[in-house]
């Protein structure tokens, strides 16, 4: 069976490994509640912008959060087969790298939708693993 | 014999009819969708329970003050002077036209106290003894009871209300989006409509078919401007009563099928809670939670079906229908779903055309 033919175990694989690596680097279930609302209120580009502002935010301390810049460059790295962007990201070093990734992503409406959906997903899922795991160690 | 109801309504609060946790989402208190579609509904489920209620409040305010509570003085009454007695003046038919609703009270709705009583056990106890459903009057006959000694189905059959015209927030305003699909399965049926592309909207406005693009929420489509355009009276004469689509005027988008769900769910309405320490006053560390609902101003379609009992005609089509629409009132006050005491819930049903078979 290849990658892409269970979406969903690789979804459920991919967010349940993200929280589990965030767990030193303090994951914090309200963070990917944000991430989360801002995806669906505000679009892919939204949560993009989103995601860059707190993995960089550069002048306020109290709002960087290494979860951030992973809900961007991992995510996208290891979900880009599926989506098929024509992009060659495995060179990108900054954040900003993906401004012009996400700016192509949303030409084509299925792609941009089908990213959306996964993206979701895996938000979704990482965020009952982080309850999971606070239940875990309460 | 049986009638059909179509019913038409529009949201004036954000609805939320949870899944009770069957579902993970997004929020925390996620709200039923359809399976097939995934574009939020309302189910006929809660639809009826509550208009059930409704109408046993309804019934329950006609009656004289006196009779409110005591069945066996109605019953008194009832057999010297006849049911009109037992209710205010100038009360419509189907409260004073049906013998059966002497017995009538509050407890007729929600879940039977007293299932393993029989009908004429029911019937004759005090309001306030606990009786359960009496079995007797339009409420129990309308929704169903089942006693000890004899069950009925309902003769109202409900079915859900699914999202007619959802209001999106564009940057010209806010505007009423809805496909093909649903429009044919709400029984519409559109003359020479253009086929378009999933990137692609069929606007209705004269204004907004001078644009080239339009967003819906997040989301840019093209403004497809190619005759035929779609004829939004010729919509609203087919929804029957169509004050609903009055309020919206020519602000109608239709979008793609395979794009609407995706639409809708975007622009659901989300809200954050937290619950209080009432010691500190602030908000309790650990008690956040989030839910999301159907926003104010959308509109849905459904309908009612009321079928008559074979051997029972004493309760006529008529009644029922009249009932129904009396009782409807109170979706307006007391809402649907939950969360109604925190500015969720109400909900406006036009009045219906109907269709007898």
């Amino acid at each position: 069976m290849t990658k892409a033919e269970n979406l969903d175990s690789r979804i459920n694989e991919y967010s349940y490994k993200m929280v589990k690596e965030l767990k030193d680097g303090k994951v914090n279930l309200v963070e990917i509640d944000k991430a989360l609302g801002v995806l669906c209120n505000d679009g892919v580009y939204g949560y993009y912008v989103y995601c860059k502002s707190r993995a960089d935010g550069k002048n306020d301390e109290k709002i960087k959060s290494p979860m951030f810049s992973q809900f961007i460059s991992n995510i996208v790295k290891e979900f880009n087969d599926i989506v098929c962007s024509e992009k060659e990201i495995k060179s990108f070093k900054s954040l900003y790298e993906y401004d012009e990734y996400f700016s192509d992503l949303s030409k084509n409406i299925h792609k941009l939708l089908f990213f959306k959906d996964i993206l979701e997903k895996i938000l979704t899922y990482a965020r009952y693993h982080a309850k999971a795991e606070d239940d875990i160690n309460e | 014999m049986s009638k059909e109801i179509k019913i038409t309504a529009i949201s004036c609060d954000p609805i939320y009819i949870g899944t009770g946790g069957f579902t993970i989402g997004r929020v925390d208190n996620t709200i039923v969708r359809d399976p097939i579609t995934r574009i939020p509904k309302i189910p006929g489920t809660s639809l009826a329970g509550t208009w059930r209620y409704y109408m046993a409040l309804t019934i329950h305010s006609y009656f004289k003050e006196n009779f409110k509570i005591n069945r066996k003085a109605r019953e008194r009454i009832f057999e010297k002077e006849g049911i009109e007695v037992l209710f205010k003046n100038n009360v419509k038919d189907w409260v004073s036209g049906f013998k059966g609703n002497r017995y009538a009270a509050i407890k007729c709705a929600g879940q039977d106290d007293k299932p393993n009583l029989s009908v004429e056990e029911s019937k004759m106890l005090s309001i306030n003894e606990d009786a359960g459903h009496c079995g007797n009057c339009i409420v129990c006959k309308t929704f169903g009871f089942s006693k000890q000694d004899k069950s009925q189905r309902g003769m109202a059959y409900f079915s859900d209300l699914n999202i007619l015209l959802f209001p999106v927030y564009t940057r010209l305003g806010t505007r009423w989006i809805t496909s093909k699909g649903i429009l044919k399965s709400a029984g519409i049926k559109l003359k020479s409509v253009p086929n378009f592309e999933d990137y692609e909207v069929l606007v209705c406005d004269k204004d907004d078919r001078k644009q080239d693009s339009i967003n819906l929420g997040w989301l840019n489509f093209k403004v497809k401007n190619d005759e035929p355009t779609v004829n939004v009276s010729n919509i609203k004469k087919q929804i029957g009563d169509d004050s609903a689509l009055n309020l919206l005027g020519e602000k109608i988008i239709i979008v793609s099928d395979n794009i609407i769900h995706q639409i809708i769910n975007s622009n659901l309405e989300t809200r954050t809670s937290v619950s209080i320490d009432p010691i500190t006053g602030a908000a309790k560390e650990g008690a956040l939670f989030t839910s999301e609902a159907i926003p104010r101003g959308t509109i849905f379609y459904g309908n009612v079906r009321i079928e008559e009992y074979p051997l029972d005609e004493e309760l006529s089509l008529d009644y029922v229908s009249e009932a129904l629409k009396d009782s409807k009132k109170y979706f307006e006050t007391l809402g649907v779903g939950g969360m109604t005491t925190r500015g969720f819930g109400r909900l406006k049903i036009f009045d219906w055309g109907e269709k007898n078979d």
